[in-house]
């Protein structure tokens, strides 16, 4: 990515850099690979052009796609885990208030 | 009763970032409010299973994105195109680095992402076929690792890597087509191209009539 300026870092130093950008940016390196693109991005300025790019369009890409709970969810949401807790608590009472319905029986006696 | 205020406590500050996933998903609001009913009823109901101390953000967005793709994408929507066409590596650097410094001295790379709108990112990321996107969404909007990313999606991870960065190529070229609809960028798709990127074919007109605008 030497393109501007007659920079003398040789082609393929750049274009390992460049290459591995994205596992670059992803945290995904060994600490040795990134230590080694890191220090390339440092002494390469149109290498570090383009990696101040690619983070900032992540960036702006990450701010531009957000939206706003719509009104009311929450609640719907909140409510149908009510329901599903009071359920739950119905099916455990009515266990307990029957001890001598079937598997409650059947539990008891095992012992 | 302690589970669920435990519940509610944990999972519902996550709403928001679930919601706009499942707004990328699904594409539209009613679905996107299902999805997300779905998947908390589904966390809450399987909370028992979900094992202290691993990541609950995770877990969460691997219920949706299971609940998406078993039932929202089964049988509602047409079959879309699976696969994207190959599209070359730093697409939209190579064509705003064409446009070199503007008039007044901003760099060309300032000029198009300040111009960037929810509008096109949303559109563009939509345009993805869903693999893509989903791995796209996930890895740059939720900030998730390639890793988690395996497993919220149930695919190899070497899937995941070559998704995201081709996803992110094509999301690259379809923000590039915004801003050739709006004079920001040249519509040349073709750019010269001999691996150091030696190309300095100006046209810097195009761009004088976006800046004067603004």
């Amino acid at each position: 990515m030497s393109s501007k300026g007659s920079s003398k870092k040789p082609i393929s130093e750049c274009d390992d850099a460049i290459h591995r950008l994205y596992y670059f940016m992803d945290g995904a390196l060994t600490e040795e690979k990134r230590l080694q693109i890191k220090k390339h991005l440092d002494a390469c300025p149109p290498c570090l052009r383009v990696y101040d790019f690619e983070e900032e369009l992540r960036q702006v890409i990450a701010n531009h796609c957000q939206d706003t709970v719509p009104e009311g969810l929450r609640e719907r949401v909140a409510a149908a885990i009510e329901r599903e807790a009071n359920k739950s608590l119905r099916h455990a009472k009515a266990k307990q208030q029957h001890p001598l319905d079937g598997g409650e029986e059947d539990q008891r006696s095992a012992f | 009763m302690a589970e669920q205020d435990r519940f509610v406590e944990l999972a519902m500050p996550h709403m928001q970032a679930l919601y706009t996933a499942a707004m990328r998903m699904t594409r539209n609001p009613s679905d996107a409010e299902d999805l997300v009913q779905e998947t908390y009823l589904k966390a809450y109901r399987g909370f028992a299973s979900f094992e202290e101390g691993t990541n609950l953000r995770a877990w969460l967005y691997k219920i949706m994105t299971n609940s998406f793709i078993n039932s929202y994408r089964a049988g509602k929507r047409r079959p879309e195109k699976a696969d994207l066409e190959d599209i070359e590596d730093l697409y939209l650097f190579k064509r705003i680095d064409k446009l070199g410094v503007l008039p007044g001295g901003r760099s060309a790379e300032e000029e198009v992402l300040e111009h960037i709108t929810d509008y096109e990112v949303k559109q563009a990321i939509e345009s993805l076929p869903e693999s893509f996107r989903i791995a796209v969404l996930l890895a740059d909007v939720e900030g998730f690792s390639y890793k988690e990313i395996a497993d919220i999606t149930h695919v190899p991870i070497g899937t995941v890597m070559s998704r995201i960065h081709r996803g992110r190529k094509a999301l690259q070229k379809a923000l590039h087509d915004y801003g050739v609809a709006r004079g920001l960028l040249t519509s040349s798709s073709t750019v010269s191209n001999d691996g150091s990127g030696n190309e300095k074919a100006v046209d810097k007109s195009l761009l004088s009539d976006e800046v004067s605008q603004v």
